[in-house]
Order: C-alpha cells, then sequence, then structure tokens
C-alpha cells in the first residue's frame, strides 16, 4: 500500500463513532456491563453449559445495544437486559429443550464441577463474587424443581428483582409470582431440610428438633 | 385474618413486599398462630439458605472484552 498523507478527500480509513454514538457508548457502559456477571450466572441456569452461557449474554448485549433507546432512563437496567436474555433464550433454545422438571442430575454435577475448575484459578476476590460457596446439594434441590417455581426463586433470591420486576419478567401477574414463590419455597423446603439440619440451618427461635 | 389469607401473603412478607396495612395484619395473625408462624419461619430460611448457599460465577474475561469492543464498534 503507497501513503499518501497529502490525500485530503479521503474517506476515513475506518468507521469512528459519531457524537451521538459516544454519548450512547458511554452511557451503555455505565449502565448496563456491570451487570455482565448477573447475566451470565443467570444464562448458566438456564443454559447449564458455558459456551451457551457465553454466546447468549453476547446476543444479549448485542441487542440491548442496538436497542439502547428504547431503554427507558431512571428504570431498571438490569431487569430490561434480563428481559431480553430471557426472550433470547426461549426463542433458541426453549424449543429443542429437555423437558421442564425433569432433571439430570449427573448432567448438574458435571457441569457444575466442570465450571468451578475452569474458574478457580482467576478468581477475582477483590470483587467480592465468590463470597460463598455453593453447595451441590442447594444447586441440585434448585434445579429440580418445576421450571417455573425455579425461575422466581432464581429472579426473587439471588437476583434481588421485585415481584414487579419479576411478573413483568415472567408475563405473569404479581399474584402468580407471589403464589409461585410460594409453593416453590415449599417445594425446596423439603428438599433442603436435611441439608439445614447438617449446615445448622434449624437453630432460629422456636426451632426444637 | 385467617391461615389461607396470611399464606397468600406469605412469600411477600418474606420478601418484603406487603403493603403496611397488609403487615399489620399478617403480623398479628402470625402471633397467634404457631403454624403460619413456623412456616413463615421456615420460608425465611429457605430464602437465605438460596441466596447464601449459590456460588455466582463471574463471566470469563473474554466475555467482558468482547462486550466492551462490541460498543466500542458502530453499527
Amino acid at each position: 500500500m503507497t501513503s499518501s498523507p497529502n490525500k485530503k478527500n479521503a474517506p476515513e480509513p475506518k468507521k469512528t463513532l459519531s457524537e451521538k454514538e459516544k454519548i450512547k457508548q458511554q452511557e451503555f457502559q455505565e449502565e448496563a456491563i456491570e451487570h455482565i456477571n448477573a447475566l451470565y450466572n443467570y444464562a448458566l441456569h438456564l443454559t447449564m453449559n458455558p459456551d451457551d452461557a457465553n454466546d447468549l449474554v453476547q446476543e444479549t448485549y448485542l441487542k440491548a445495544y442496538k436497542f439502547f433507546d428504547s431503554f427507558e432512563k431512571g428504570t431498571n437496567c438490569k431487569a430490561w437486559l434480563f428481559k431480553i436474555l430471557k426472550n433470547n433464550y426461549i426463542n433458541k433454545f426453549r424449543k429443542n429443550a429437555r423437558e421442564p422438571g425433569k432433571v439430570d442430575y449427573d448432567l448438574i454435577k458435571d457441569f457444575y464441577h466442570s465450571i468451578k475448575d475452569a474458574q478457580n484459578d482467576n478468581e477475582d476476590l477483590n470483587a467480592g463474587y465468590f463470597r460463598s460457596l455453593m453447595h451441590d446439594e442447594v444447586y441440585q434441590a434448585l434445579n429440580s424443581l418445576p421450571e417455573e417455581f425455579k425461575e422466581v426463586i432464581q429472579l426473587c433470591d439471588i437476583e434481588g428483582f421485585t415481584y414487579e420486576e419479576i411478573a413483568n419478567m415472567v408475563e405473569s401477574p404479581i399474584g402468580t409470582v407471589r403464589s409461585r414463590l410460594y409453593r416453590g419455597r415449599k417445594l425446596l423446603r423439603t428438599k433442603l431440610n436435611d441439608f439445614a439440619k447438617k449446615h445448622g440451618y434449624n437453630t432460629e427461635n422456636g426451632e426444637t428438633p | 385474618m385467617n391461615c389461607t389469607q396470611a399464606q397468600n401473603l406469605m412469600s411477600a412478607a418474606v420478601d418484603g413486599e406487603l403493603t403496611l396495612k397488609e403487615q399489620e395484619g399478617f403480623e398479628k395473625h402470625i402471633q397467634t398462630c404457631p403454624t403460619c408462624f413456623r412456616e413463615f419461619k421456615e420460608a425465611q430460611k429457605t430464602k437465605n439458605i438460596i441466596r447464601e448457599k449459590i456460588i455466582r460465577f463471574k463471566a470469563p474475561q473474554s466475555l467482558v472484552n468482547s462486550i466492551l469492543k462490541l460498543s466500542d464498534t458502530p453499527l
């Protein structure tokens, strides 16, 4: 290639960001990127596969960036991103997904160990992200719940969304979210009972075994 | 408030999603109903176990990088 420094009207060799685009990019990075770990975890729970989770998160961000103008500022960006991810997941995976409620425990175990091993080396302790150890039993108990219960428990207890946000995400009335949480926790409780006793969670006031 | 009404509010009570009025009624009920009181405590415990014991993975750095790059590229 010959260099021609004096060429005046030559088009720019690479597309650069317009001012508007730059602002959008900055806002997007401030609002959306911080939720990447939460989205990745949610994607892992849904797909049970790190590669699929990767793809799903990437596609979610691609879509989110494309439609970032439609994001209402001041509303919960994390909830908005979760909704996009969920829709993406349904379109992409659910058609071929295993039947809800059917759980392959070996798959869960393999998945858990493979991802734990893969991530052990580069844990960022400063991020405080690995503050708690996961117990197989808890993960398996949660995963063994029917999909509709598992989903609301994840969104509520793990991700901390409000009922209104969850209702919007799962496209059901708040009353349904309430009752799914109630029934889901009840189911989960029986599964966790042994675990709770073993790990000393049964010691609250009024609890005498 | 009877037990059925209290059960309907149980999850919302655990999650702090009750209105003030509901909260008052619910608290009054569980003070006098050991069954609902126990159930409420159990539900709280279940939530805490899930919150504390499910490990959170960090998104791989390669994924983070590709997302950052994504918003660097004009669409």
